[in-house]
């Protein structure tokens, strides 16, 4: 009899455990889903990373610093305005977020141009305007624009055809005279995502549907 | 000499048949509108080549620009770059796509800014020396 009842015991405690370590597996499964949403097209950081300091100009030509991220969620993409192709469809992908979200001043796309020699406030001011209200357009001498998009891992340079020969000009560098206004700026695709604190949290790069990055974004956003 | 005639016009016909045959189909053309100031324009289209052998642009022009180029955008890992083409191959019974992202004619030096109100006549050059006309309209974005 008292062997039964240890018995009975013995199996009453198997299933308390079993129930228990269920239960935790699923406290430690959900926590994990909740504090890390799988997200579709963007890739996160290891650790966010606050923007250094630095001094560009916008498109209504204003100095602008690293403030210019704080109190928003921002998109940035570097490119040029005589891009006749890549940088026209990334925008209007980007403006069309914009849309969607319908996020006001809690979201912008910030257009970083890599050809300031080409590329003066005016121009840029209505390259930007083209294609969304809410989208500013970043300008800036060589070197800061080269210090910034190295910040962010944003790869470009230049090349033109200078006497039959192929000439590259490295980011960071002024645009010697003899090229003239025929060559190309060859760019970073990816887009970069930063948080309202101005850290630098994620990236993520064509081809993408903008039904996947808006999913994304109101992830991150808590939306 | 009747038959002669008769000979003729039949030869005639065969070598209109035959300069027909080196056209290709050029389907759902538009160009897209540049933001204002942006002297640079992208054409797409997809070309269809209903032939049994291979069709080569070798030369692209415009009514609307002075400047017209084959481009293909091309991805280097993270980068983006533009490639320039010489020449176009359009394989035997094949589409190919020019497409945002991808392959494109470049228009620069517009006499005019172009407009959605802008009709614009490009001409393709054929490896074999033949030509062909179509007509694309300015679009806002992709159709």
């Amino acid at each position: 009899m008292l062997n039964k009842v240890s018995h009975k015991k013995r199996w009453q405690l198997l299933y308390a455990v079993a129930i228990a370590t269920s239960l935790g597996l699923g406290v430690v499964l959900g926590a994990q889903q909740f504090s890390a949403p799988p997200l579709a097209v963007a890739q996160l950081l290891p650790a966010p990373k606050t923007i250094p300091e630095f001094a560009l100009e916008n498109h209504r030509a204003e100095v602008v610093d690293a403030t210019v991220f704080r109190g928003r969620w921002s998109l940035v993409f570097f490119g040029f305005a005589s891009c006749p192709d890549f940088c026209p469809l990334e925008l209007q992908k980007l403006a069309k977020l914009l849309n969607l979200m319908g996020a006001g001043d809690a979201l912008q796309v910030v257009f970083v141009s890599v050809d300031p020699e080409r590329d003066g406030q005016e121009k840029l001011a209505n390259y930007v305007g083209f294609f969304h209200p809410q989208i500013l357009g970043l300008r800036g001498n060589n070197q800061a624009l080269a210090n910034f998009a190295q910040f962010f891992g944003a790869a470009y340079d230049r090349s033109a055809i200078v006497e039959s020969k192929l000439l590259t000009i490295p980011a960071g560098i002024n645009l010697p005279t003899n090229v003239g206004e025929q060559y190309q700026v060859n760019h970073s695709t990816r887009i970069f995502v930063v948080n309202p604190q101005g850290e630098f949290v994620g990236s993520f790069t064509s081809p993408y549907e903008v039904e996947n990055l808006l999913s994304d974004m109101q992830k991150l956003m808590g939306r | 000499m009747n038959y002669y005639n008769k000979f003729f016009t039949c030869v005639l016909l065969a070598m209109l048949a035959g300069h027909g045959a080196a056209q290709v189909q050029v389907e759902n053309a538009w160009i897209q509108l540049a933001p204002p100031a942006i002297a640079v324009n992208a054409a797409y289209m997809t070309i269809h080549n209903p032939q049994l052998r291979a069709q080569t642009i070798v030369g692209v022009s415009a009514d609307c620009c002075a400047g017209v180029m084959l481009h293909k955008t091309r991805r280097e890992g993270d980068k983006v770059a533009m490639d320039h083409l010489e020449h176009l191959v359009i394989p035997a019974q094949a589409r190919v796509q020019l497409a945002p992202g991808g392959l494109h004619i470049m228009l620069t030096e517009a006499q005019e800014e172009l407009t959605l109100e802008s009709k614009v006549k490009i001409t393709f050059s054929f490896g074999d020396g033949s030509t062909q006309e179509f007509d694309l309209d300015v679009k806002q974005s992709e159709p």
